[in-house]
């Protein structure tokens, strides 16, 4: 098989430590291709059915009155909301200059940059005449159209496209040494690819200066940028006078749950990473026990969040809100509610709240229960609002279709083969941040 | 003269500095390669950096063309609204804040290149090739003060000292 980067003999442990962190970069075994092209094949079938969906028109979606935003809107807002795993955390925990981040940042930035792809791409697809997108953009034109910045949905696009560069900026800036290290340990086309990317970086003490100044500043102001887009995407259904978003609560309910599940699945990436790579020497059992605080933490915010999102609404007692309010609770949305609870609250509050039970096992079952539990809310925010209007001569129902389905399948093996590639191309740990900490 | 000072111990990189500074080169004769970030210690080769200012200047530019452009496409469309403002502060501020913080991240990035001197080396010897374990120091100076600074690199504690002619 091709060998990436060329093992050399090593003397001190340092170099020992760069040459264990570079391992994963050497050769392609038959599982890695197997398992990498068979989410491809997923990815491709995803990718006909959007070309169905182009072709035939929307009617092939589930999505019909009165129901217009289905599973591409939940996945729009549940990829957005992972998207905060990585820029978010990293940049918390290297503000506050948490020692323990340093194995674990990367893997977080990649997810981050790897969710705003994923997630901006569902508004195109939800579009349906996906070609005319441009028309999003406001700016003075012969169309006739009036540019509206006051919609949400523009504000969208403004936010996703800062974080999606500042995601960018935050995960290339720190793999640049790193880079420069690959270049120095592979020959040929491939060395000189690492060496262009690595914009030539020499350790010069200058620029590690730039470096850390930069990076801290970038941590600074992306906290701001996160913070700010996934408001905005609660935005989307706050500013509508809908039941049960009309809510001020929404923008730090939102963010809250973001956080959450960006971190539930920093862990399954983390955990993915440790058992497929054999990187148990630098993701331990700290970094998942850690992380597991952070996740019951935000667990329980999460749960206060919804206890007082339904207790004003149920305590309202507006006809509106509650026709959805009884939807939701006990009637035809009452199982998915439920089940939410229980993977959102009940699962990671026994396993991660008792010290005793809380190993990277448990940790790592809470995560998947929170990303399906995630997954489900963002699903209960959307359908049954739009499907209990306050008419209720207008109510509806949704089903999706065989095309949302193959689309959202799609984009969970999407996520997974673009990790893949990503950990064959660049270490998943930054070298020099975990030398600098050891 | 391009004199490169091979460390293995970072302690001694700091005092190694300032004793060359002490013979009369500045800052920008002195440079130091190493693996990862290094502590020289306060004051030494501490460079200024306009990075944060760099940065609020950006945002402050990318927020401000971007109200305006925002007012004049809202104003410059013959819409009638009976009276009802067209451009709104609340309404357009989600706009304004992501392209400030957009301009300052760029105006970030484009500081870190031009600080950290990558994508243009000037007149500087070759840079050298540093393993995990060692801190280079390289020095660019008149042939007629290479020896100090020779003997003041190996007084400090530099393991190996070499010496390379600017014009090979």
């Amino acid at each position: 098989m091709a060998t990436l980067v060329e093992p050399i003999a090593t003397a001190s442990p340092e170099e020992r430590l760069r040459e264990d962190l570079l391992r994963p970069l050497r050769g392609l075994s038959g599982k890695y291709v197997l398992t990498l092209g068979f989410f491809l094949a997923i990815v491709a079938w995803a990718m006909f059915a959007w070309g169905y969906q182009i072709t035939h028109g929307m009617g092939v979606a589930g999505i019909r009155r009165p129901v217009f935003w289905g599973l591409y809107i939940v996945n729009f807002v549940f990829w957005i909301g992972i998207s905060h795993a990585g820029t978010l955390i990293s940049a918390i925990l290297r503000l506050t200059d948490a020692g323990w981040r340093k194995p674990v940042t990367r893997a977080a930035e990649a997810i981050t940059v790897f969710c705003l792809m994923i997630g901006g791409l569902f508004p195109l697809i939800h579009l349906g005449r996906v070609w005319l997108f441009y028309w999003l953009i406001p700016y003075p034109n012969e169309r006739l159209l009036w540019p509206n910045f006051r919609s949400p949905l523009v504000w969208d696009m403004m936010a996703i496209f800062t974080y999606l560069i500042g995601s960018v900026l935050y995960l290339y800036l720190p793999l640049i040494p790193d880079l420069a290290l690959i270049a120095q340990r592979t020959s040929g086309w491939r060395s000189g690819v690492y060496r262009v990317l690595s914009l030539n970086w020499t350790g010069a003490h200058r620029q590690w200066q730039a470096l850390e100044r930069a990076m801290k500043l970038m941590a600074g102001m992306i906290l701001a940028v996160a913070v700010s887009v996934h408001s905005v995407v609660a935005f989307d259904f706050a500013l509508t006078i809908a039941p049960m978003w009309h809510s001020t609560i929404f923008p730090p309910y939102f963010v809250a749950g973001a956080i959450f599940s960006g971190i539930a699945a920093l862990v399954l990436v983390m955990a993915a990473l440790r058992h497929f790579l054999h990187l148990e020497k630098y993701l331990r059992p700290l970094h998942f026990d850690n992380l597991g605080k952070l996740l019951l933490l935000m667990s329980l915010l999460w749960t206060y969040f919804s206890v007082a999102e339904h207790l004003t609404t149920w305590y309202g007692n507006a006809p509106a809100e509650i026709a959805v309010f009884s939807a939701r609770e006990h009637g035809v949305f009452a199982p998915a509610l439920w089940l939410m609870v229980t993977c959102n609250f009940v699962i990671p509050f026994v396993l991660l709240g008792i010290r005793r039970l809380r190993n990277i096992t448990t940790v790592c079952i809470s995560s998947v229960t929170i990303l399906i539990g995630m997954w489900i809310e963002r699903f209960l925010i959307i359908v049954p609002t739009l499907s209990h209007t306050p008419l209720p001569a207008a109510w509806g129902e949704y089903a999706p279709t065989w095309v949302e389905l193959s689309i959202t399948a799609g984009t969970f093996a999407a996520m997974a083969a673009l990790y893949l590639i990503f950990v064959k191309l660049f270490p998943i740990i930054a070298i020099w941040e975990y030398e600098d900490d050891h | 003269m391009i004199i490169n000072a091979e460390f293995h111990e970072p302690q001694a990189v700091g005092p190694a500095i300032v004793s060359l500074e002490r013979h009369g080169l500045g800052a920008d004769q002195i440079e130091v390669y190493s693996g990862k970030p290094l502590e020289l210690g306060p004051g030494v080769l501490d460079r200024p950096s306009r990075m944060s200012l760099i940065a609020v200047l950006g945002g402050i530019c990318s927020g401000s063309a971007v109200t305006a452009f925002m007012a004049y496409t809202l104003l410059d469309y013959p819409l009638v609204t009976g009276g009802m403002p067209l451009t709104s502060g609340w309404a357009t501020g989600v706009v304004t804040f992501e392209m400030t913080m957009a301009g300052a991240i760029l105006a970030t990035a484009l500081m870190f290149l031009w600080e950290s001197r990558l994508l243009r080396r000037g007149g500087r010897g070759p840079a050298p090739k540093v393993t995990a374990n060692e801190v280079i120091v390289q020095v660019q100076c008149p042939e007629a003060v290479a020896g100090p600074v020779v003997d003041c690199l190996q007084r400090s504690g530099a393991a190996k000292v070499e010496t390379i002619e600017e014009d090979k």
